[in-house]
C-alpha cells in the first residue's frame, strides 16, 4: 500500500485552458473542481516538482497519459568537451510509454511510479480523451511515496450515497442522484518501530483529514483513490508488531 | 442547483451546496443555504413578497481575500435545474454579516427597497391604479393585468407618507388581489380565480397536512360588517379600507370571507417543482393516504424553496372533498 503524503508539485500549468477552470484547480483537494482544456480533448499539463517517486492523477476523463520527466536545470555542454573514460554526465529524463488510465465509474484515474528523483524536476503530462469530450482532470499529485505492506485480506469496499432522498405520500421516494464515494477499509500488520509509527506521524499527524493520494493493494488487486482518512486505531499487540485499523473515504 | 454569487470587495466568488462545474465553477462552500420564501401579504391577497434566511459559508469563501469577513457584501441567488443560462434569480441584493467564528460566516440576506412613498387619496380602477404606480414615476415596473378580470373601483386615502408598494399591497388585498414583481413586471392577479393550473401527481409530494383559518364570527371593515359562518368564531378585521361606500365595502368583505373559510394545505414537493409553481396557481391532487381518499385543490398563496432539504414547501386555501 502507497500513500503520497505531501504533494510536492510548486506550480503548474496547461497548454489548453478554459479560463473558468484554471489548472492550478487540480491541486485544490477537491476533485470535482477539476481543470478544463479550451475546447481540445488532448492537453499537456507541465508541473514542477521538487521531488518525487510517484504521479497519480483522479478524476479525469482522459483515457490515456504519456509522462515525461525532464531537469529544468539541465546542463548542456558545448560541443567538443570531452570526458575522461568512464565519465558521463546524465541529465534526468525519463519518458513513460503511454499509459491507460484506471476506469472508476464514469472518471479515470492513474498511478504510475517513476523512481526516487530527488531534485526538482518538470514533468510533462500529455492527457488523451476521446475525440468528442473536452479534457478535464480534478487533482494532479506527485511527491515521495510512503509504501507500507498491503492490507490483511478481507479489506472493506462500501459506497457512501450523498444523493438527496425525500419520502412521497404514496410510500415511494423522490431520488435526486448526487456524489457517491468509495470507502475503504483494512488492517494493517505492520512493524511497530518503522511502519507504525511512519504512518502515524507522517501520514495522519502530518495530514490530519487532508485527502491524500492512496494506493491500496491486497496482493492481487489494487485500488487508485484520493481520499481522507479517518483517524486509525492502532493495537501494539504483538512484540514487534502492530495493528492499525484504517478507514480511507474518497472526497469530492 | 442552488448558485450564489458573493461580490466580496470586487471579488466574484461563486458557492453553492454542491460542488458544480457549470460555465464556471461552483464552489461547495455554503454550510447552511439560505430559505426563499414568497408569500402574500394576507391569506386573501396583497404584495406577494420575498423573504429571505440567512446563509453560512465556510471560511475558505473569504481566506485570501479578507479575514475577517466584511459586514456587507453584494449577492445575487439564483437556481437552475439545467445550465446557469437558463439561472432564475431570486435575490440580487446585500448579505449583512451576522456573525463569523472558526467554521463558517453567517449572513442575513437583506432585498433591495422600492423606497418610492406618497401620500394622497388614491382613486379609480384597480388595475388603472396599478398602471400609474407601477410607472416610471413610482416602481419603474411593466404591468402585467391579465391575471384578473375583476376591476373593482377604489377610494383610498393614505392620510401618511406610505410605500407605494404598501399602497398597492393593501388596495390589492381588500379587492382579494395579490401581485408579485420579477424585477421587470408586476403580475396582479385575482385570488378568487386561478392564475393557471397545475395537477400534482402521487409521485410529486410528500405527506400533505390540511388546516383551516380560525373560525370567524364576523369580518369587519370600519363601519361595516359581514357575517361569518361560525358565530362561535371571533371578529376579523380588515385594515385599511379601500373604499367609501357600504356596498363596496361589503362586497369587499364578502369575497375576505370566501377565501377564509376555505380549507388551507401545505403541500411539500422535490425542489424542482419550484419552477413550475407561480403566484396564486391552482395546484390539485389526489391524496389516498388519508382516512379515505380525498381530492384536495389550492391556490398558492406562498412558496417555500429550502435549499437545505432540497424542498418546496407550497401553502394556499382552495377545497377538500
Amino acid at each position: 500500500m502507497k500513500v503520497i503524503s505531501a504533494n510536492n508539485i510548486t506550480s503548474i500549468s496547461a497548454d489548453s485552458e478554459n479560463a473558468n477552470y484554471p489548472a492550478e484547480n487540480v491541486l485544490d483537494n477537491h476533485p470535482k473542481r477539476p481543470w478544463k482544456a479550451d475546447g481540445d480533448y488532448q492537453a499537456t499539463l507541465t508541473a514542477d516538482i521538487s521531488s518525487m517517486t510517484d504521479i497519480a492523477i483522479f478524476a479525469t476523463n482522459a483515457q490515456s497519459a504519456q509522462i515525461t520527466i525532464t531537469d529544468p536545470n539541465a546542463i548542456e555542454w558545448e560541443a567538443g568537451v570531452d570526458w575522461e573514460a568512464g565519465v558521463e554526465w546524465d541529465n534526468i529524463e525519463i519518458s513513460q510509454p503511454v499509459t491507460s488510465l484506471i476506469q472508476q465509474g464514469s472518471a479515470y484515474a492513474l498511478w504510475s511510479t517513476i523512481g526516487v528523483i530527488d531534485a526538482p524536476v518538470t514533468a510533462e503530462i500529455l492527457l488523451t480523451t476521446t475525440t468528442d469530450q473536452t479534457l478535464y482532470a480534478g487533482i494532479v499529485v506527485a511527491g515521495d511515496a510512503l509504501e507500507f505492506p498491503n492490507p490483511k485480506y478481507g479489506l472493506g469496499e462500501m459506497v457512501i450515497d450523498y444523493s438527496i432522498s425525500i419520502p412521497l405520500s404514496n410510500g415511494s421516494e423522490y431520488y435526486k442522484k448526487r456524489e457517491l464515494v468509495r470507502q475503504f477499509s483494512g488492517i494493517l500488520t505492520v512493524e511497530r518501530d518503522n511502519y507504525f509509527y511512519s504512518f502515524v506521524s507522517s501520514v495522519i499527524r502530518d495530514n490530519g483529514s487532508v485527502p491524500l493520494a492512496w494506493q491500496i493493494t491486497d496482493g492481487g488487486d489494487n485500488w487508485v483513490v484520493y481520499g481522507k482518512a479517518n483517524m486509525p486505531s492502532g493495537v501494539h499487540q504483538y512484540y514487534r508488531h502492530s495493528d492499525i485499523n484504517f478507514t480511507i473515504t474518497e472526497v469530492v | 442547483m442552488l448558485l450564489m454569487t458573493l461580490d466580496i470587495n470586487g471579488t466574484t466568488r461563486r458557492v453553492s451546496n454542491e460542488e458544480l462545474a457549470l460555465d464556471h465553477s461552483w464552489f461547495a462552500e455554503l454550510v447552511s443555504a439560505p430559505t426563499v420564501k414568497r408569500a402574500s401579504q394576507q391569506l386573501y391577497g396583497g404584495y406577494f413578497a420575498p423573504t429571505f434566511g440567512g446563509f453560512t459559508t465556510t471560511p475558505e469563501t473569504f481566506t485570501g481575500t479578507t479575514w475577517p469577513p466584511p459586514k456587507k457584501i453584494s449577492a445575487t441567488v439564483q437556481r437552475t435545474g439545467t445550465t446557469e443560462a437558463a439561472a432564475v434569480t431570486y435575490l440580487d441584493g446585500i448579505a449583512h454579516r451576522k456573525s463569523f467564528d472558526r467554521n463558517g460566516v453567517t449572513f442575513d440576506l437583506k432585498k433591495p427597497d422600492y423606497d418610492v412613498s406618497i401620500q394622497t387619496t388614491v382613486t379609480g380602477n384597480l388595475t388603472d391604479i396599478f398602471a400609474t404606480y407601477c410607472g416610471v414615476s413610482y416602481l419603474n415596473r411593466m404591468i402585467d393585468t391579465s391575471g384578473t378580470a375583476r376591476n373593482p373601483a377604489v377610494v383610498y386615502e393614505v392620510t401618511s407618507e406610505t410605500q407605494v408598494i404598501d399602497v398597492l399591497s393593501s388596495i390589492a388585498a381588500f379587492f382579494s388581489h395579490a401581485f408579485y414583481d420579477d424585477g421587470t413586471t408586476i403580475y396582479l392577479y385575482d385570488c378568487l380565480a386561478d392564475n393557471g393550473s397545475l395537477s400534482i401527481g402521487e409521485f410529486d409530494f410528500a405527506p400533505a397536512t390540511y388546516q383551516d383559518s380560525p373560525a370567524i364570527s364576523e369580518f369587519k371593515a370600519g363601519d361595516y360588517t359581514v357575517s361569518g359562518s361560525y358565530p362561535h368564531g371571533i371578529e376579523y378585521s380588515v385594515s385599511p379600507v379601500c373604499h367609501d361606500t357600504q356596498a363596496n365595502i361589503e362586497a369587499a368583505l364578502a369575497d375576505i370571507k370566501t377565501i377564509m373559510e376555505m380549507p388551507g394545505a401545505t403541500l411539500t414537493l422535490p425542489l424542482p417543482y419550484a419552477d413550475g409553481i407561480t403566484p396564486g396557481m391552482k395546484l390539485y391532487w389526489t391524496d389516498e393516504s388519508q382516512g379515505s381518499t380525498v381530492t384536495a385543490w389550492m391556490r398558492v398563496q406562498s412558496i417555500l424553496c429550502d435549499f437545505n432539504a432540497y424542498t418546496v414547501q407550497v401553502i394556499g386555501k382552495g377545497g377538500v372533498a
